[in-house]
């Protein structure tokens, strides 16, 4: 019967420590028993034994067999522990962003933009960290967060669940923010090929001059409207309103612009200027038609409209 | 439909009846070992890995009393049901008899 103690010995040592002895004599008592009963003998063979205790399996198992179930966050908290994760990091990631590229526009290009990635992600686990604690410690005390008992069915949207597609509002949110970072002289396409850069030089015209702030601006408020979505799941009836507006003014914008004499400016080597001239237009021409697929897409939304009860709430 | 899915479904269903089996058992006295045999008897199997710690766990919800005693020279833990385990051992059991009721008809056999 040694293989028995050296069995309760190894289950023994997963046990908690007030419980273990007790837990221990019950099961010699029973593991003995059962031994004897199948060997239908007192000194039952090594083999014998074995049989019973391949039965009753790995130590580890019978031992948290006798342990409550712990979780570091648990079914319960789960749901509310990734509602929090994605609403905080959402917020804090566009608040941070959007001060850094606040930053570069008033003061310039200060963090680069391996500093930029690196402030993400390091705001991204601190986040995680924080939220992982907070939770871990109202699991470890059997707290519940009490957010979803006073639930109301009128609380919820008569939005069509489709008409919300994440993978445009992201699409639509990272173009907004590399343009912004272009177009605040962040990024510069000399810099990233610079074997060309001393062959030929482009730059805007005079008519972009005036644009500076407004195109700032609509693609700032564009990146916020498409952030707010994001967060909010689905469309709000002042969010569509936003993007209709905003394509209006982004449709309008590219028409004054390819409508303009001279686009750019250039000077070098290279002889296909009238080339990079048309590219350009006929990439206005393409920005313009996809502004305008949103901006239909974004009349049929408000058309739709909620239910009139939401209406008048709103 | 897949032997492992039917395995947890049969789980699933044996789950939530396994405690009224034990209460049922331990109207009479048992230690661990014993209980396992006189449900298996029954054919009620319930593997040694979920049995002893229910067991201990209904001891702790002061569903069941247990007293150390030697038996054969072998040290022995004997349960048996509480007044509380009792009172909840009936309820439970007109619970099971309407559900089963209820259950038989609606899963009987259509002509």
């Amino acid at each position: 019967m040694q293989l028995i103690e050296s069995y309760l010995f190894e289950v023994g040592r997963y046990l908690p420590d007030d419980q273990r002895d007790d837990i221990l004599t019950e099961l010699r008592s029973s593991l003995e028993e059962e031994v004897r009963e199948a060997s239908g003998t007192d000194n039952p063979d090594r083999e014998q034994i074995e049989t019973v205790l391949n039965k009753h399996g790995h130590p580890i198992n019978v031992a948290s067999s006798y342990k409550e179930p712990r979780y570091l966050i648990g079914p319960e908290l789960y749901p509310a522990f990734i509602e929090t994760l994605s609403t905080i990091f959402t917020v804090s990631i566009i608040i941070v962003a959007s001060l850094q590229l606040l930053g570069w526009v008033t003061s310039g290009w200060t963090t680069g933009l391996y500093g930029f990635i690196s402030n993400i992600v390091r705001l991204s686990l601190w986040l995680l960290a924080l939220t992982v604690i907070i939770f871990a410690t109202l699991e470890y005390y059997g707290e519940r967060v009490g957010w979803y008992d006073n639930w109301k069915a009128s609380s919820l949207s008569l939005t069509a669940p489709t008409s919300f597609n994440r993978s445009d509002i992201m699409t639509n949110l990272f173009t907004e923010g590399v343009f912004l970072v272009w177009w605040n002289d962040v990024l510069q396409l000399q810099n990233w090929i610079p074997e060309m850069a001393d062959r030929f030089v482009v730059n805007f015209s005079e008519v972009w001059a005036p644009l500076y702030w407004p195109v700032n601006i609509l693609f700032g408020l564009w990146f916020v409207v498409h952030a707010y979505t994001l967060l909010n799941r689905r469309w709000t009836r002042p969010a569509v309103l936003g993007e209709i507006v905003l394509s209006v003014l982004g449709i309008a914008l590219c028409l004054y612009l390819i409508v303009q004499p001279d686009l750019i400016t250039f000077s070098g080597e290279i002889q296909e200027f009238d080339l990079l001239e048309r590219s350009l237009r006929v990439s206005l021409v393409v920005i313009a038609s996809i502004i305008g697929w949103d901006l239909w897409q974004a009349v049929k939304l408000w058309n739709e409209g909620p239910s009139p009860g939401l209406q008048q709430n709103s | 439909m897949s032997d492992e899915t039917l395995e947890k479904l049969r789980q699933e269903i044996r789950r939530g009846v396994i405690v009224l089996a034990v209460l049922g058992a331990l109207r009479e006295e048992h230690y661990g070992y014993s209980l396992g045999k006189t449900l298996k008897s029954m054919d009620i199997n319930i593997d040694e890995g979920t049995l002893y710690p229910l067991v201990r766990r209904l001891e702790k919800q002061g569903m069941l009393v247990s007293e150390w005693r030697e038996e054969a020279k072998r040290k022995k833990r004997f349960y048996r049901l509480s007044d509380e385990g009792s009172q909840v051992f009936q309820q439970l059991r007109q619970e099971w008899l309407a559900l089963n009721d209820s259950v038989t008809h609606v899963i009987k056999e259509k002509t």
